[in-house]
């Protein structure tokens, strides 16, 4: 309304037009550089939760003149638990996986942006669900898109792609009734980017679709009552070796102090590890674990559990995948990477031909 | 204002008339089985402040603490703030609701922009959303069991009929084209409520209405307080108990302490069961009705109107935090159960009272029957309301394969299940021989109903009692039989707890048999003639015959 006001509302619309009409010719120049042609990607979700079987999703990407495809034909069906993803979230991860390697940051992601690509996407399937399916863990398979797209797209633009990162939303909820009152707490943990024709991937940083951040240690301390952390750290040789290595995932421990909690999860990459790119190797996959009276019980990526006083929790989220072969990795870089802790010396002799001396440097 | 006693014969049959108009409309109106074939659905008339002046003879349980639905209503949205076309709804059980799935609407009567009254009705709702289709037998808190309303004032013109609370409720059931439709039974049915009350406000004048409810909840009062005189003072105790509450084996005990005291009669609940962490927990509303429904049958005939006067003799307490009076967000959708209980202990708390007024137990149980079916078109979900054999009294047999006495539900006929479903069909339904008491009068029998399933993925539920806990018989009569049920797949029959769910296949058959009655009265002193009438029907066997009528053997 500041702005209304002061230039008058119709220059506010035309500015928005302009701006959105700005987005388009930026996005439609970038595609246009690109070679035509058709280029496939596929990535998929562990499970359902309920069976083994992994859930495929594919897509082809046809670039042609300005503008872009994204076919999903041949993803999975439809699934009876909340893993399906409703049509604009997939939309919604297309566009971010398609944006982040086509454009610069620059160019303002709006309406515009989104009007060279055509999507297709079948009608009932994972990625396009009939209702009443459920959908709260849509992020799993829209994580998907976004590796099966980023991995079509390698074929057209080898260096402007990354590896694929952990890509994974890990939502731990842990919850305490104590009769009459629910406490309920709801972490979105991340874990490592893919390492990208540049860089090494980030460490312990929230999904690239997600962007939230985590919830600081003492201002758990302060809300809660039921449950303590005891440890978050950096997991160790986590990221994929590579020329570019892939992020570390983080371990994070968590104590139940009081009775009548339960822990909720909802994650993947438990199974299928991100894969790494030109030569880059695999991130390591997550796990879960409660260590009650000694004895350690596994728990899946989707599943619930009750939990007792004295039951240690612990989330280990996945790394991200590296980029080109680890042998051309810069010798100098291993180094560092030895004495900041991030891989170990054997995992740095076996990749990298590393003859340095181990020392805990910090 | 004084009222003409012909004037006020005059009205205060024009307002029971039209309550019971407003039942009428409710059944004819609706949509699903449940309330259109079963009739799990009841409407009454209030006055302005709320109390019950008269009600259509349906569901006793829905029926007796409106008043308690309806002041949490006000005391957010006072009455005189509402505007024509507002209207209170609210199905939380722990501000005088009873459980999810009973909606209770109140449509404020305006007569010359004055309130005179309110129509009044609620009725039982195939599915409100929750943890499952129909039923959620899991539920371990209320935030699985279905959309909460609380008490709330919404308006018609604005919010209903494609506005946004439509539309909220709408996206959160699973079958919306049944129960929107059900919800417009209940608007149907308070409109014509309004309408004739409005008729009689017109010939009348709204005075000599407003005067004729007074005076009709006076009647009912004195009429029980007269009636509560004849039994001599003192405290009577009775119990009985819940089966378990469907996590392990322990009987929910529910007991009774009924004190009388000249015309007022007190009742208490101490030292009954704790709240429990499942669905077995009765809202303390459902407590009144229950308890209230019992002493009106006993004490009072037929003919003195179920109002709010009815209730002032009475002081019915129960401990916080017990079955009885549970602490939010306790699970309560199978409330009927402990409902039940609490009817069967008055009564037993009675009988050392009034021993030729009472009756003996029953099946007295809910047994909510769930069978829903989820296809590419949408859920389809059928849910069905058993009974069985009622307690004798000491006058006359007690009534075969009914609904139990606080719900009135019909039994839905399965010519209208045959058209409705095609995921089922019903392959038995008989009255099951030799289930009744014994006794000089005998219980009512139980029955069998058996289904084929006739699709896969067909998902059941199932909350009853009296599984293992046989209703008891009176003065000498024998006990009724319990329950059961099982589902019979691949030649094996797999026994189906009182209270649980699983899936079935096509093929299988699910059959449910109720309890039968109490008997009242030693079995020595039944007449002969009674005997071989039930023997030729095939009520009883020759076997139960030698065993418990032996003065009738050869």
């Amino acid at each position: 309304m500041n702005l209304a006001t002061r230039y008058g509302a119709d220059r506010i619309g035309e500015a928005m037009t302009e701006l959105i009409a700005y987005s388009e010719r930026r996005m439609k120049k970038e595609i246009a550089a690109l070679p035509d042609g058709t280029w496939h990607g596929e990535d998929a979700v562990d499970d359902d939760g309920i069976h083994d079987e992994p859930l495929p999703v594919r897509v082809a990407i046809t670039i042609d003149g300005d503008r872009i495809e994204a076919d999903f034909a041949g993803t999975a069906g439809e699934v009876t638990r909340n893993l399906n993803s409703p049509l604009s979230s997939t939309a919604s991860a297309t566009y971010a996986a398609i944006k982040a390697t086509l454009t610069s940051p620059d160019i303002p992601f709006n309406h515009g942006m989104t009007q060279p690509v055509t999507l297709r996407v079948p009608y009932p399937s994972l990625l396009n669900p009939q209702p009443p399916a459920p959908v709260h863990a849509r992020m799993e398979a829209c994580y998907r898109v976004y590796n099966a797209v980023m991995k079509a797209l390698a074929g057209a633009v080898p260096e402007r792609v990354a590896a694929c990162g952990y890509d994974t939303t890990t939502a731990l909820t842990m919850t305490r009734f104590d009769g009459q009152h629910y406490q309920v707490v709801t972490e979105v943990l991340g874990g490592g980017y893919g390492a990208s024709a540049n860089s090494d991937g980030e460490s312990a940083l929230a999904s690239p679709l997600a962007n939230c951040t985590n919830t600081p240690v003492e201002a758990l301390d302060l809300d809660y009552s039921f449950f303590r952390l005891h440890a978050w750290t950096l997991r160790a040789d986590s990221g994929g070796a590579g020329r570019h290595r892939g992020g570390l995932g983080y371990e994070r421990v968590y104590e139940v102090l009081e009775p009548g909690s339960t822990l909720t999860l909802y994650a993947d990459r438990f199974r299928l590890a991100p894969a790494g790119l030109f030569g880059g190797h695999e991130g390591k996959r997550a796990s879960c674990r409660v260590e009650r009276n000694g004895r350690v019980i596994d728990v899946a990526s989707k599943a619930m559990m009750p939990l007792e006083v004295g039951d240690i929790v612990t989330i280990r989220t996945g790394g991200g995948a590296g980029y080109g072969v680890p042998g051309e990795r810069d010798p100098k870089l291993v180094d560092d990477d030895v004495r900041e802790g991030y891989v170990s010396a054997m995992s740095a002799r076996r990749h990298h031909a590393w003859h340095g001396v181990a020392v805990q440097g910090r | 204002m004084s009222l003409d006693p012909v004037d006020y014969a005059v009205i205060s049959q024009g307002i029971i008339a039209a309550a019971r108009e407003m039942g009428a409309k409710l059944i004819r109106s609706a949509y699903s089985t449940i309330v259109r074939e079963a009739q799990d659905a009841s409407a009454a008339l209030l006055d302005r402040d709320g109390n019950v002046v008269a009600q259509a003879e349906l569901i006793p349980m829905q029926l007796g603490p409106m008043k308690m639905t309806f002041v949490p209503c006000a005391e957010t949205h006072p009455v005189d703030s509402l505007e024509p076309g507002d209207f209170y709804i609210t199905n939380d059980p722990f501000n005088g609701g009873q459980h999810l799935p009973d909606v209770f609407i109140f449509s404020p009567v305006f007569f010359e922009g004055r309130i005179i009254g309110f129509g009044a009705s609620v009725a039982h709702h195939l599915d409100l959303g929750g943890g499952a289709p129909g039923l959620n037998a899991d539920a371990s808190d209320i935030y699985q069991e279905g959309l909460q309303i609380p008490p709330s004032c919404y308006n018609m013109e604005r919010d209903w009929n494609g506005g946004r609370f439509e539309r909220l409720v709408a996206a959160n059931i699973r079958v919306p084209q049944l129960t929107i439709g059900d919800f417009n039974a209940q608007f149907a049915a308070n409109a014509i409520g309004g309408l004739r009350l409005r008729e009689l406000a017109t010939k009348f004048g709204p005075d000599a209405v407003t005067a004729t409810m007074a005076e009709l909840l006076d009647y009912s009062e004195r009429r029980v307080r007269a009636s509560i005189a004849t039994i001599p003072d003192g405290t009577y105790e009775g119990e009985d108990a819940v089966d378990d509450d469907g996590t392990d084996d322990r009987p929910l005990p529910v007991k009774a302490q009924v004190t009388v005291e000249g015309d007022r009669l007190d009742i208490s609940f101490d030292g009954t069961a704790p709240q429990v962490a499942r669905n077995l927990n009765c809202p303390f509303s459902s407590t009144v009705s229950a308890a209230l429904a019992c002493v009106k049958s006993v004490l009072t005939s037929a003919d003195v109107p179920f109002n709010e006067g009815v209730k002032r003799p009475f002081n019915i307490t129960a401990p916080y935090g017990s079955l009885l009076n549970p602490k939010p967000p306790a699970p309560v959708r199978a409330r009927m159960e402990p409902a039940y209980r609490v009817f069967n202990a008055v009564m037993k708390a009675l009988a050392t009272a009034a021993p030729d007024r009472v009756i003996a137990c029953g099946f007295d149980t809910t047994a909510v029957f769930a069978l829903s079916h989820l296809t590419s078109s949408g859920y389809r979900v059928y849910v069905e309301i058993f009974g069985g054999g009622y307690g004798a009294s000491l006058e006359a047999d007690g009534c075969d394969a009914i609904d139990s006495p606080l719900s009135n539900c019909s039994n839905t006929p399965v010519e209208a299940l045959d058209m409705e479903y095609d995921y089922f069909r019903v392959i038995d339904y008989t009255l099951l021989s030799d289930s009744a008491g014994a006794g000089r009068c005998r219980g009512g029998l139980g029955f069998t109903r058996a289904y084929e399933i006739t699709r896969d993925d067909v998902i059941f539920a199932i909350y009853a009692d009296r599984f293992r806990i046989a209703p008891a018989g009176l003065f000498g009569g024998g006990d009724g039989t319990p329950g059961s049920c099982h589902v019979l797949r691949d030649g094996e029959a797999i026994p189906v707890n009182s209270k649980a769910g699983m899936t079935l296949r096509k093929g299988d058959i699910l059959a449910i048999h109720t309890g039968g009655g109490g008997g009242y009265g030693a079995p020595g002193d039944r007449p002969l003639e009674a005997i071989r009438h039930d023997l030729a029907e095939g009520l009883v066997t020759l076997e139960r015959v030698a065993m418990d009528y032996p003065h009738a053997s050869p």
